[in-house]
């Protein structure tokens, strides 16, 4: 029973073989006359602002910094992201009255804070603006003969990143769930991208003291603001889940 | 361990496999079993590897460094990547039978793909056990 | 075990030239795919060592169209044939569905036949898998080479020595002239087929 089962298979098969491999092989009949030969034993048998050292050397200021970005760029963890936003608070109070700098330090913290938050739900682009931020940010560091006005425009290309990011991520959000208000407030505090003009080249002469005390207090209302808005919001989603 | 998987279950884990893992612009994404057989493929329709080819060798080099790890006395490797200059390859087993092996380049992070496939890897996991 | 895709309607079939090292396992596939490169269109994958032995494993694939409304490809492997291998045939038999041993017709290779033969069935143990209840083909390697006047065990001697108790079919053969390797091929597919369908039903 069972041969007759499995000759249809077994001759299709072979008809296809022949098909494509021909009839056309020898069967070697030749060989089994070969002579009966004795058994012989022939025995024959693939690294402020105007540090000018290399990054990597111990003084220099991004040093820890490039190395925590540099393992982030291996693998994301809780730890990694907290030594990364330690560092970035640290440096903030090294570069406390350097704009620049200060500036790209906001912006890895939000985009930082926002990755540690939201880990695997993160944007993917929030992690490639980590890495552009964090390298131009040392390329505006280590190269102190840069022009000012150059810099600043790099700073503010960063920044519109910052922004769109934001704007993509709001979007995206409000497309999940249309009728409901969006979950949560924006998870980045903003940047104060009004506070940083964008390159101008007159603007050479440094920012008189109490503009910059001016300036600076802006940037701490406004971190305040968004991260009430952010607590608001997670109150008012915990409340909803009681209910 | 015979796996048997049916339509709907391929479908699923082709989902997973689009959302957790292509949606992060990488540009290919392959499920294969340890003989080096496909279970599923997704890629950006752009490129034409051999991926027959790619699932032998990736099977027979995962089978190889298992056995290298042994040897060093370790249970298996946590990190599995090749790193190219436009295109770099990382694998990750999936039970004790599978491998998801993805194919990326420069735009996505290392750091952020390992975290997306390890979640796809957790549903997928699901999947096959139910 | 074949790998079916019911969505796909898809099913894989291993193969793997197993044998002693040098005894013509790469010579086989090198044969198949110089002559059939046109028709079956795919590319053979060779891992070797710079002194030509294979190192990891040889691979061509293959699609032989459709069978009862399946498309079926063919995998050809061979496995390193080097004694310090072993680790390696190992992983390339796993999941392996019919066997080609290609025996080295020299007499000098007697004992090496005989010690490869086991290690097949050492390998096949690992996997919960007896050489008896597989699709097997045997394959005399190098008889042509009793023209240059070398000494080869004789076709009754190599039958004793391998084929005894398996009692499979058996084909002497000269791959490096293409003589039996297709003959062969073709055995252990139909063989593989035959087997896969008493499996599946």
């Amino acid at each position: 029973m069972e041969d007759q089962k499995n000759k249809p298979v077994t001759a299709e098969v072979e008809q296809r073989l022949d098909d494509i491999f021909g009839l056309e092989d020898d069967d070697g009949t030749d060989f089994m006359e070969d002579a009966d030969f004795i058994e012989e034993d022939t025995g024959s048998d693939d690294p402020p602002s105007t540090f000018t050292g290399s990054i990597l050397d111990e003084d220099s200021p991004l040093r820890d910094l490039k190395g925590i970005v540099l393992s982030l760029d291996w693998e994301i963890t809780d730890e990694n992201m907290n030594r990364f936003l330690e560092e970035v608070e640290l440096l903030k109070i090294k570069f406390q009255g350097e704009k620049i700098p200060r500036m790209y330090l906001q912006i890895l913290d939000s985009v930082g804070k926002y990755i540690r938050k939201r880990k695997v739900r993160s944007h993917p682009e929030s992690i490639r603006l980590l890495s552009s931020a964090y390298k131009s940010f040392e390329k505006a560091l280590m190269n102190p003969e840069t022009p000012k006005a150059e810099k600043r425009k790099a700073l503010y290309k960063e920044i519109t990143k910052l922004k769109l990011l934001k704007e993509k991520i709001g979007r995206e959000k409000s497309e999940h769930i249309p009728p409901r208000a969006p979950e949560e407030a924006p998870q980045m505090p903003p940047t104060e991208p009004e506070a940083a003009p964008p390159s101008t080249p007159g603007m050479k002469a440094p920012v008189p003291a109490h503009e910059a005390f001016a300036y600076a207090l802006e940037e701490i209302k406004q971190v305040i603001k968004s991260e009430f808005q952010a607590i608001r919001a997670e109150l008012k989603l915990w409340r909803e889940d009681k209910q | 361990m015979q796996y048997t998987l049916g339509q709907t279950q391929l479908d699923t884990i082709e989902e997973i496999l689009q959302s957790d893992v292509m949606d992060l612009g990488v540009t290919c994404v392959v499920l294969i079993d340890m003989s080096g057989n496909i279970i599923a493929h997704l890629d950006t329709g752009e490129i034409h590897h051999d991926i027959y080819s790619l699932a032998a060798l990736a099977a027979g080099n995962f089978g190889a460094v298992s056995a290298m790890a042994k040897i060093i006395g370790e249970e298996e490797f946590s990190l599995l990547f090749h790193k190219g200059t436009k295109e770099n390859i990382h694998f990750s087993k999936v039970m004790d039978d599978f491998l998801l092996v993805t194919i990326f380049g420069k735009a996505v992070s290392l750091g952020f793909l390992r975290m997306k496939v390890a979640e796809a890897i957790g549903k997928i996991q699901n999947i096959l056990q139910d | 075990m074949a790998f079916v895709n019911m969505k796909k309607k898809e099913i894989q079939v291993k193969i793997v030239y197993y044998g002693p090292g040098r005894g013509g396992k790469t010579t086989n596939l090198e044969y198949i795919y110089g002559r059939f490169n046109e028709r079956i269109k795919t590319e053979m994958v060779t891992i070797k060592t710079h002194g030509d032995r294979t190192l990891f494993f040889d691979f061509l694939p293959f699609d032989i169209g459709k069978i009862k409304g399946y498309d079926v490809r063919i995998q050809l492997y061979t496995v390193p044939g080097q004694v310090k291998y072993n680790a390696t045939r190992r992983l390339v038999l796993r999941g392996v569905d019919g066997i080609v041993f290609v025996a080295d017709s020299m007499a000098i290779r007697k004992e090496k036949n005989i010690l490869s033969l086991k290690n097949l069935e050492e390998n096949l143990t690992a996997y919960k898998k007896s050489i008896h209840q597989m699709p097997v083909v045997l394959q005399y390697n190098k008889r042509d080479l009793a023209e240059q006047g070398i000494p080869l065990l004789s076709y009754e001697t190599l039958e004793e020595t391998l084929n005894s108790k398996l009692k499979a079919a058996a084909f002497p053969a000269s791959a490096i002239s293409g003589k039996n390797v297709v003959t062969t091929m073709k055995k252990i597919i139909a063989l593989t087929m035959a087997s896969l369908e008493k499996q599946l039903s």
